[in-house]
């Protein structure tokens, strides 16, 4: 707190007709702030003299969920923010209040994102309350009358950044800094003030996140001042190592694209989910829109408790542009989910630019958005992990979305090239799961030059005749609509071996991730012992590579001891399928089981596999994002 | 690499080239293709549909079911050619009837649907290796009516087929075309396995001073070097293997030292998919000329070629 004196009047001289008022004044001044002083000689006058302006703001700066008008650190150093203090205040773009931002299939899709508790100027009920940062305006007892404060809010980027509200008998009142003011009573009694955050960090050039509020305290005999400095909370992508709260799987209505194995690819989720003793709900999105990996992510923001934490869980609309023309909805229809499933403690976040060029629409889907888990290296720390996504110079992901999340800093991305994949996802060739390691996890990575390897080794072992692909068809049956050209996808080995097209791409493709893990290594100090090989191949489509097999990386980590992969249909040999018996047994001794899906008829004949077709909200970790590096 | 093209072709050859055919017609205009060549064209088909009808059909199925595929791909481009590839072999001769001939085309396709069925027919022609199927190739890539986005996959189509007919044809197209048509055929020339289309993709990236471009052209060597690929009977003329490697691997060395960024990263990579013999020696060689600057990219190459993960048996 500082105590500044800007300016020092006189004392004021009352001057009276006699002795007796001036007494008068001398016993009413205790209680209006005036301590008249008799100024001898002068018979009638009085000297009034105000007290001193003190100005006392304070806020959660120690971050133990309570502002303290007592304790120190709540006032130490407020007027600065770093990873040992600091205020900490939420984007209020939950939705508390749910008759506010009613869900309308009319409503275009920049209208919806506009709508949540901070695009109005009040306070939305209770849960709102508990969304909105504390300070507290310490009681001044000793205030006169005529006293008044200001709260002003700098710099000019966050003043629109922000709002506050006042605490009053009632309720919350709005409290706007340009023209409000605190009266002489409610310094004398202190007050509560509420502030919330009206959007995100989306681009430092423009609000860097930072607030600081600064109380003026004035009165005819000065005035004083007490800033705080706060920060709105960035939002945080969930890395694998926390166990899934709530699993998500679209689930094709009756008559679309795809139904009968939908329903199959749901009910046999269910099934190994349930068996899996995972604890989180399955949530069925009812699209057409097969890839619920890819158009959202899910994320939270947080700030201290008295409890840790208290959230606000985000999903992330991807910023896939469908139809830049459009004025109303220019992005993938499915991504609307986001805003049909906010409410409280549940917002929605979206960013896109409508220019973006159509081949690079893919790397926005959020299957191109996976997350590091924590590590420590060279002394910096990342509590809560970095960011992993596909993105060159060449090939990239919409700026916007990008400066968004770079903005957040507190992951800050690693970048690798996903552009030689025909859908371009990092989750195509990689994968992250809990271990019992000094790290604490390990990366599963694609690797179509072991498969190759595998298959050679059949063949040296006499046993190239065997199939792959067992059972399964191109393109799938579907009961519902059967196709005459489906033939079976059954091929030996040796055929494979021979297939110039797969061979050529699994030899480049394990050039191309090697470079990708590269990068991964340099940015986190990963050794080779830390590293789970998954083998699977590769061919090529359209110039570009996709997998040839289900890519077993390409899963569901539902908890700490289960990952859901995706059936391979590899050559089975003395009763076991080669592939999915090695990545088996690399994970097993790792204390992971992995449960296999059968995803071919829906998901892997269309390019993707089980993590393209789910997605997770994750328990919120225990590392507090503001004790990282920032 | 597709999208490298792909803006490419989108930015040059908005202009140049004339409206496409009838959304219900086949691919190539029929005018495009000689009457000899026609007349065989259409003895061949003649010739599948009596041995394997079916294949028609089941072409005539996919076609079909090409906009559901569409409509519910995981990224740009729905995938046809596999469900082809699975097809008898015949089905080269569906897909040329309906590229050439005739067949209902892409008639109430939305553009990627359409898109994705011309690319999987002419991917399966390319897979197929069949000779008898080049001058539809090269028709289609002399044809001004195709679009832009086919270029490099007919070119690649032709390139996979890798005879001396297509190593011939491949070599006059790309020097009578400029611009990103003729930047698109260079990509799909890696597909060719050959010693000449090698040699002049190499020449090509020696000479090359744009970044960009020669991203493409090492992309195209390592393709055309490709280890794995040379174990396969689709490169079936071994006796190029170590000179086309060779060759490669040279260009790819020099375009190391002499560009940064993407350019250099794909040279970098092709060493490894190329993996040739040579490629120790022209390290070194390329080591010992280059200013102290460039050697630490040259030491870095060796040590990850000595342990090339695309390195196989």
């Amino acid at each position: 707190m500082r105590r500044s004196r800007v300016e020092l009047h006189r004392p004021n001289v009352c001057r009276f007709g006699g002795a007796v008022l001036g007494c008068l004044m001398l016993i009413a001044g205790a209680g209006c702030g005036l301590a008249p002083v008799l100024d001898t000689p002068v018979v009638g006058q009085v000297t009034l003299q105000y007290p001193q302006p003190v100005a006392d703001l304070r806020a959660d700066v120690n971050r133990d969920g309570v502002v303290s008008l007592t304790d120190a650190a709540d006032d130490a150093d407020e007027e600065t923010w770093s990873e040992t203090h600091g205020a900490i205040f939420l984007a209020n773009i939950d939705v508390d209040d749910m008759s506010r931002c009613t869900y309308s299939q009319a409503a275009g899709d920049d209208v919806l994102a506009a709508c949540n508790d901070a695009s109005d100027e009040a306070v939305n009920g209770a849960d709102d309350v508990d969304d909105l940062a504390v300070l507290q305006v310490a009681p001044w007892p000793e205030a006169n009358d005529s006293a008044t404060a200001t709260v002003t809010v700098t710099a000019d980027a966050a003043a629109s950044s922000v709002r506050l509200f006042k605490k009053t008998a009632n309720w919350y009142e709005l409290f706007r800094p340009e023209t409000d003011q605190l009266t002489g009573a409610e310094l004398r009694s202190g007050v509560e003030l509420r502030l919330e955050g009206k959007d995100v960090i989306r681009d430092p050039a423009k609000w860097d996140g930072f607030a600081t509020l600064t109380l003026t305290v004035k009165n005819e005999a000065g005035s004083a001042q007490d800033a705080v400095k706060l920060k709105v909370a960035p939002v945080i992508f969930f890395h694998h190592l926390t166990p899934a709260k709530t699993a998500f799987v679209t689930r094709v209505p009756a008559g679309g694209y795809g139904r009968a194995e939908s329903t199959t690819f749901v009910t046999s989720l269910r099934s190994i989910m349930t068996g899996a003793q995972a604890a989180a709900p399955l949530v069925e999105i009812g699209t057409d829109d097969i890839w619920a990996q890819d158009f959202f992510e899910n994320a939270y923001m947080s700030m201290p408790s008295s409890q840790g934490q208290h959230v606000m869980r985000v999903k992330v609309r991807s910023a896939n542009v469908d139809n830049p023309r459009s004025t109303l909805k220019p992005l993938r229809p499915a991504g609307r989910f986001v805003f049909t499933s906010r409410g409280p403690g549940e917002a929605a976040l979206q960013q896109y630019v409508r220019t973006e060029p159509y081949e690079e629409y893919s790397l926005n889907s959020t299957g191109n958005f996976e997350t590091i888990p924590p590590f420590e290296l060279d002394g910096v720390k990342y509590p809560l992990g970095r960011v992993l996504r596909g993105n060159i110079p060449s090939f990239h992901p919409d700026p916007s979305f990008l400066l968004m999340v770079e903005s957040q800093k507190v992951q800050s991305p690693v970048y690798i090239d996903t552009s030689w994949l025909l859908v371009g996802h990092v989750d195509e060739t990689i994968s992250f799961i809990k271990v019992n390691s000094p790290r604490g996890w390990a990366l599963l990575i694609n690797d179509a030059h072991m498969a190759i390897q595998m298959l050679q080794d059949l063949v040296t072992a006499q046993k190239g005749d065997t199939q792959m692909f067992v059972g399964k068809n191109w393109p799938p049956v579907d009961p519902t609509d059967p196709l005459p050209f489906s033939g079976p996808a059954a091929i030996a080995v040796k055929d494979v071996l021979n297939d110039t097209e797969v061979i050529s791409e699994s030899t480049a493709a394990a050039a191309h991730v090697d470079a990708q893990l590269a990068i991964i290594k340099q940015a986190t100090g990963l050794t080779d012992d830390e590293i789970i090989h998954v083998p699977f191949l590769h061919m090529p489509l359209d110039g570009a590579s996709l997998a040839y097999q289900p890519g077993m990386v390409n899963g569901f980590y539902v908890n700490a001891t289960t990952f859901i992969a995706p059936n391979p249909y590899g050559p089975v040999v003395d009763g076991k399928d080669i592939f999915a018996n090695y990545v088996e047994q690399q994970l097993a001794a790792r204390g992971v089981t992995v449960k296999w899906l059968d995803d071919w008829d829906l998901y892997h004949v269309n390019m993707g596999e089980v993590h393209c077709g789910t997605n997770a909200a994750r328990e919120i970790p225990e590392a507090r994002w503001w004790e990282a590096k920032q | 690499m597709k999208t490298l093209i792909g803006s490419l072709m989108v930015v040059g050859l908005a202009a140049t080239f004339a409206p496409a055919a009838s959304a219900a017609a086949p691919l190539l205009p029929p005018h495009r293709l000689s009457p000899a060549d026609a007349a065989a064209l259409k003895a061949e088909v003649a010739q599948a549909r009596a041995r394997t009808p079916q294949v028609f059909e089941q072409l005539a199925a996919i076609r079909a079911s090409v906009p559901a595929l569409d409509a519910h791909k995981r990224g740009l481009t729905a995938p046809v050619s596999p469900l082809l590839k699975r097809l008898n072999r015949d089905v080269t001769w569906a897909a040329l009837e309906a590229i050439a001939i005739s067949g209902p085309g892409v008639d109430g396709f939305a553009p990627s649907a359409a898109r994705a069925y011309w690319l999987g027919l002419i991917e399966i022609v390319g897979m197929n290796r069949d000779e008898r199927a080049l001058p539809v190739l090269f028709a289609l890539l002399d044809s001004p009516q195709l679009e832009a986005n086919l270029v490099r996959p007919t070119a690649e189509a032709a390139g996979r087929i890798g005879t001396d007919a297509a190593v011939a044809g491949l070599l006059t197209r790309v020097a009578a075309s400029a611009g990103a048509k003729q930047l698109a055929i260079w990509s799909g020339m890696g597909a060719c396995r050959r010693l000449k289309t090698t040699e002049a993709l190499a020449a090509a990236l020696v000479n090359e001073r744009d970044a960009t471009r020669a991203k493409v052209f090492a992309k195209a060597l390592a393709d055309a070097g490709n280890a794995g690929a040379w174990r396969t009977d689709g490169a079936p003329f071994k006796t190029e293997e170590q000179p086309v490697k060779t060759t490669a691997a040279k260009a790819l060395v020099e375009a190391l030292t002499r560009f940064d960024g993407e350019a250099q990263q794909a040279a970098a990579e092709g060493l490894l998919i190329v993996d040739s013999p040579s490629t120790p020696s022209l390290l070194a060689e390329a080591k010992a000329k280059v200013p102290a600057g460039r050697q630490d990219r040259l030491e870095h190459m060796q040590a990850q070629f000595e342990r090339n993960p695309a390195r196989l048996r």
